[in-house]
Order: C-alpha cells, then structure tokens, then sequence
C-alpha cells in the first residue's frame, strides 16, 4: 500500500472513501462521542438552568433568571470562592510535592521507575470513600497519631480534621499521581545532556531547574496541574467527610440540590457556573502562558 | 439559499434541540426509556450487605415460585433511586423500590408510583398504622431515629434538647441535611412548637447546637459508626438497628426512643408504568408477610412493621417498647417535601455556618 507509507496518516485513510476528508475518519468517532455524552447533556442542563423548580416534577417550563441570581447571594459566592481556593492550593501543593518526585522517577532506572510507579498509581485504584475514612482513622482526634501522642505524653494536639486543611490533605493525596505522570513524562524527554551543559556553563542546581527544566517540562506539569485542578474543585466525599460543616465545596451544594432538595434547575444554574468559571480561568492561565512564552522569547 | 449553514443558523438548532431535550415541565425525551416487557422485574434498593439481605430474604424465596421475568437488582443510594423514579415518572427503569416513606410520599405527589390493590396486598391491616403511608406505602422494617448515646461517656438523655448539655460539648453529633438531618429537623421542630411552615424554631436550636456544643456533621450511618466507635460522639441522633449492631460490636452504646423520634419506615412502592404490575403487587405482598419480615429483623435488627409478629425472646432487645410508637413525631411529608430545597439552603445558611 503505497499510500500508507507515503502519506499522513489523514491522507492514507482519505484514499478509501475519497470523498470523505481523513481528518473525519480520525476525530469523527470521538466527536461523535463527544457530542452524545458531552455537548446534547451539557445543553440539557444549561436548559434546565432556566426552568423554574417544581417540587413536584424538578422544573416547569416557565423560563426564569432566579436561579442564577440565587447564585450572587453572599453564602454561595462564599462557597465557589472556597472551591477555587482548594483546587488552587492543592495545585500547588501537588506541583511542589509531585514535580521532585516526578523528576526523580524520569532519571532513575527502569527497575526503580516500575516500582516508582506502581506506588505512585496503586492508591487511584482505592475509592475516595475508602481513603478518607484512612484520613479520617489517622487525623482523628482518637486517630493514630493523637494516640501515639497521647502515649508518648505530649496529649491530643492535633485537631486538623474537620477543616479546610484536612481537605486539601486527603486531595493533595488524591490527585498527586495525576501531576506526577504527566510531568514525569515531559521530564523524560529533555535531554540530560541539556541539564549538564548549563552545569558546565557555570549554572548552579537551582539556576539549571529554573531556567532549563521548568520552562522545558511547562507543558507537562500545565497538563497535570490542570488536571488535579479540575478534579479538586469537582469532588464531593472528600470534603464531606474531612472538611466537616463549614467547609462545603460546590460539589456538595450541586449533590445536595440534585439528590436532597431535588431543585435540579438550582443545581443546574450551579454547574453552569462553576464550568463557566473553570473555562474563563482556562482562557487566563493560557493567555498567561501565551504572555510569558512571548515575553521569555523576547528575553532570549 | 446558498445550502451553507451559517453559525447563527446552527446555534439557534442547538439552543432548540437543547430545549427539546430538556423537555416541557420535567419530561425529558432524552431520559425517555421503554418500558418494554421483555425486561428483567427490576427492583430498586440500596446496596451492600441490605441489599444483598432483601435479596435472600424477599426476593429470592419469592421469585423461585414464579415462572415469569427474572429479577435485577438496581443498587443504589435510596436518595438516588427517588430522583431517578421522579426523572422517568410513568417510565421508571423500576418496578417496585425500597426506601423511606418520606420520599415515596414525593413521588406519589407527582403521581409516579402505583396504588397498592387491596385485593392482592392482603396484609396490609396487620401493619402498623406509622408505617404505612396513604395507599402507596407499607413497610416491612421500622427504623427509629431517637437518641444513640455511649453509656461509659454519657447518660441517658430524655429529650434531643440533652444534645446541648454543656458536658458533650464537641462530643455531639447531629445528622447531615442530605442524610436524615431534614427529616429530623422537622421532628425537632414540631417537638419546639414549630411545623412544616415553619421552620424557625428547629434551626434556631440547632445552630445554637452547633455553635455552643460544636456538634459534628455525621455524613451517614457508617460514618456515625466509626465516629461512635472512636469516641469522637457520645451523643447522637441515630438508628435503633445501627445502635444493637455497635452493641453487638462491643462498643458501649445505647438507643432511647426519645419524644420525637422519627418513624422511618423500610418499604416497597410500585412504579407507575411497570409492565409487571400484578407481580409487583404481589411482591409487596410477599415483603408483608410476617415470616419473612421477622427474619429479616433478625438480620437487620429493626422491628417488623407487622404487628402480629411476637418477637422470640433473642430479639427482645429491638422491641418497640409498649407507647413507643405514640411518642415518634407525627410529620406531613407532603409539606416537608414542598419545603426540601428552601429549607436547605437556610440550614447550610444557619446551620453549618453557625
């Protein structure tokens, strides 16, 4: 098949049906999934967003704007301002945790990177349910470390659960692997001999990973961090059952409208926002990236 | 007519088949589901180790002796089996579920579930008046949410107002919203002088709660068992069946049907549109039978709902004590139900930002 090796793979494929360009072959399935699962739900609930609540059957037809000026009241701004704030932290958390660890793992021997590896995915593979309640027996009041600490005579000191810090906790746990394996993986592919030759042009350690490793390893880490982002502004258990009370994330909100208060125009109105909100955050931080790859060019 | 279409022109087909797909006053064509009678008889409940135990108890003995559908079991929380039920009203995926009558009496209101036929659901006088609701609902189990308290760390409380004693303070624990805190708040309310229309006086106490005795959230029933189990309660608002399992685990705790305590029962409705309307029918039969209900008691450790059943002498402890059931609070779910979404947002409001 001449075609096949001579062409693009979008050009091999357009050679069958040629009137059907490639590019349809390779995304067309899953623009279609995309569409099915993604696009007709997302303008379902953006629909929903506009309906008025029915206790009796989710929502009446009659069009309304209350739903989202609901949203402006202080509690719920209050609310989305601490679901970003988590989901900032924990990223932050995870890159200054995960990058280290995600640069050791892509310098080390196969040998050591397989078990580097199996440690760092094994835990995805426990329900968040199952690892909070872990936090829960560890930093509990009667938890193990208090225990021990009570034995050694130092008393029960710690009383992080219940606050906002034992909930980036168990998310900094949750979501390490996802900034690890990208970033590792954009590690791997800089050349070491670029690390060595900015050493022997007189740069230090902390010079060759400023200059050198962090710029060419940015799409990696952006990916992961993008990643443990959206995953920490989006969970629901952790903050349940680690964050007690008054430290309720969106998530909560939205599960509770949809399952207790079955106001699911309410909880609709909720979702819009927070992924209208991630979206514009998205636009910032690329046009940021945009600005200092600009401004880095320039530099050089 | 260029035969082009403009991104104006396929914006407005969007906005329009998002509206189709929405659908006109909650029914959806996108959550349309047939209803075809080819499908296995499907019965909703919540998973794990109850479900498995409906499954052995009811379901099984039931459907052995019987030639048609075979049964499926769609685990799920009861919470979410009810919004299911609400979303596909008249074409549920279900053909009969388990849960609390609060939700059932919701799902009634929207007309989505099936009016039992006296001529085939023949128990239904042998079951206690407080477990039955209207002539959708009957119970097979009677959950009491009354006071749980540990007897080494506490005493016996007499009221939910022994919640707010100072010496509990931040050793107390109150249900979540989305648990059973809703159903309890009413409860509570009623007991201060409140009603469904007025929920003041119950949130008042409870943010008072919470902001003087630092009461803890407790997620759900397996979370208020660890929290009991560590220590971190002493005193809580729980079940009476959880309470024997914590006893039976060895950890010092009790249960006091306190004035107010909430009647909740475990039972079967039938959805509107099952294709096996007789069989369901005879299902929630078969779950009224008091054979059957006792044993599941013996697993489960809730009462029968069937008063006829005579407890034997090794579950005299779950007895409803003689008067019990007068002194649980008489609630309006049809009321509470219209109030679920107002009434939590002034809770996660007062409540949880006590």
């Amino acid at each position: 098949m001449p075609a096949l090796s001579s062409s693009l793979p979008g050009e091999a494929i357009a050679a069958y049906p040629p009137w059907i360009p490639g590019w349809v072959w390779l995304i067309g399935p899953y623009l279609l999934v995309l569409i099915g699962v993604l696009v007709l739900p997302l303008a379902n609930v953006a629909a929903i967003s506009v309906f008025t609540h029915d206790p009796r059957a989710f929502w009446s037809a009659r069009l309304t704007g209350a739903n989202y000026a609901r949203l402006l009241d202080p509690y719920y701004v209050q609310v989305l301002v601490r679901t970003l704030r988590i989901g900032l932290i924990t990223t932050v958390a995870c890159a200054a945790l995960g990058f280290p660890v995600a640069y050791w793992l892509a310098r080390c021997s196969r040998r050591v990177v397989t078990i580097g590896l199996f440690l760092i995915v094994m835990p995805m593979m426990v329900s968040t349910v199952i690892r909070s309640f872990g936090w829960m027996v560890l930093l509990g009041r009667t938890g193990v470390i208090n225990v021990a600490s009570e034995a050694l005579g130092l008393g029960r000191w710690l009383t992080i659960m219940n606050t906002e810090a034992a909930v980036v906790i168990a998310l900094v746990q949750i979501c390490l692997p996802l900034l690890v394996l990208p970033t590792m993986a954009a590690i791997e592919k800089v050349p070491v001999s670029l690390e060595e030759a900015a050493s022997n042009l007189g740069a230090g350690a902390i010079t060759v990973f400023r200059r050198v490793l962090i710029p060419l390893a940015a799409p990696g880490l952006a990916s992961g961090a993008l990643l443990v982002f959206v995953v920490a502004i989006s969970v629901v258990v952790t903050p349940a059952l680690m964050g007690g009370r008054s430290n309720r994330m969106l998530g909560n909100e939205i599960y509770d409208q949809v399952i207790t208060a079955m106001n699911w125009p309410f909880a609709s109105a909720m979702a819009i926002v927070l992924i209208a909100v991630v979206l514009a955050l998205l636009g910032l931080s690329l046009a940021a990236g945009r600005a200092l790859a600009r401004r880095s060019v320039r530099g050089a | 007519m260029t035969g082009k279409i403009s991104r104006r022109t396929a914006l407005k087909g969007a906005a329009a088949s998002a509206w189709v797909a929405a659908g006109r006053d909650g029914v959806s064509p996108l959550r349309a589901q047939t209803a075809g009678a080819a499908r296995p008889f499907t019965w909703a409940a919540t998973g794990g180790t109850w479900g498995d135990t409906l499954k052995t108890i009811f379901v099984d003995p039931f459907f052995a002796a019987q030639s048609g559908p075979r049964p499926l079991q769609a685990a799920q929380l009861e919470s979410v089996a009810a919004a299911k039920i609400l979303a596909n009203c008249g074409s549920s995926p279900y053909d009969v579920s388990d849960g609390p009558q609060s939700d059932y009496a919701m799902l009634n209101g929207a007309s989505c579930i099936e009016a039992y036929d006296p001529s085939i659901i023949t128990s239904l006088p042998d079951i206690f008046d407080e477990a039955k609701e209207g002539d959708y609902y009957a119970a097979f189990n009677i959950l009491l949410f009354g006071m749980t308290w540990n007897t080494k760390e506490a005493s016996k409380p007499t009221s939910f107002n022994d919640l707010g004693l100072a010496k509990y303070k931040g050793k107390v624990g109150i249900p979540a919203y989305g648990w059973y805190g809703m159903t309890w708040l009413h409860a509570l309310n009623k007991q201060l002088g409140g009603s469904e229309d007025d929920i003041t006086p119950g949130l008042s106490a409870v943010a008072e709660l919470v902001k003087k005795n630092g009461a803890i959230i407790v997620e759900n029933a397996d979370h208020g068992t660890r929290l009991m189990d560590s220590g971190e309660i002493v005193i809580m608002p729980y079940w009476n069946g959880r309470t024997v399992r914590l006893q039976e685990a060895n950890i010092p705790a009790a249960f006091e049907l306190v004035p107010g305590t909430v009647l909740v029962g475990s039972g079967y409705s039938i959805m509107k549109g099952t294709p096996y309307p007789k069989l369901a029918q005879a299902f929630v039969q078969s779950t009224l039978d008091a054979e059957r209900q006792l044993a599941f008691s013996q697993w489960s450790k809730y009462p029968p709902a069937n008063k006829k059943i005579k407890l034997p002498p090794a579950l005299e402890n779950i007895a409803i004590p003689a008067g019990g059931l007068e002194k649980t609070a008489k609630l309006d779910w049809k009321k509470i139900n219209e109030y679920r979404s107002p009434y939590l947002e002034r809770w996660n409001k007062e409540v949880l930002n006590a």
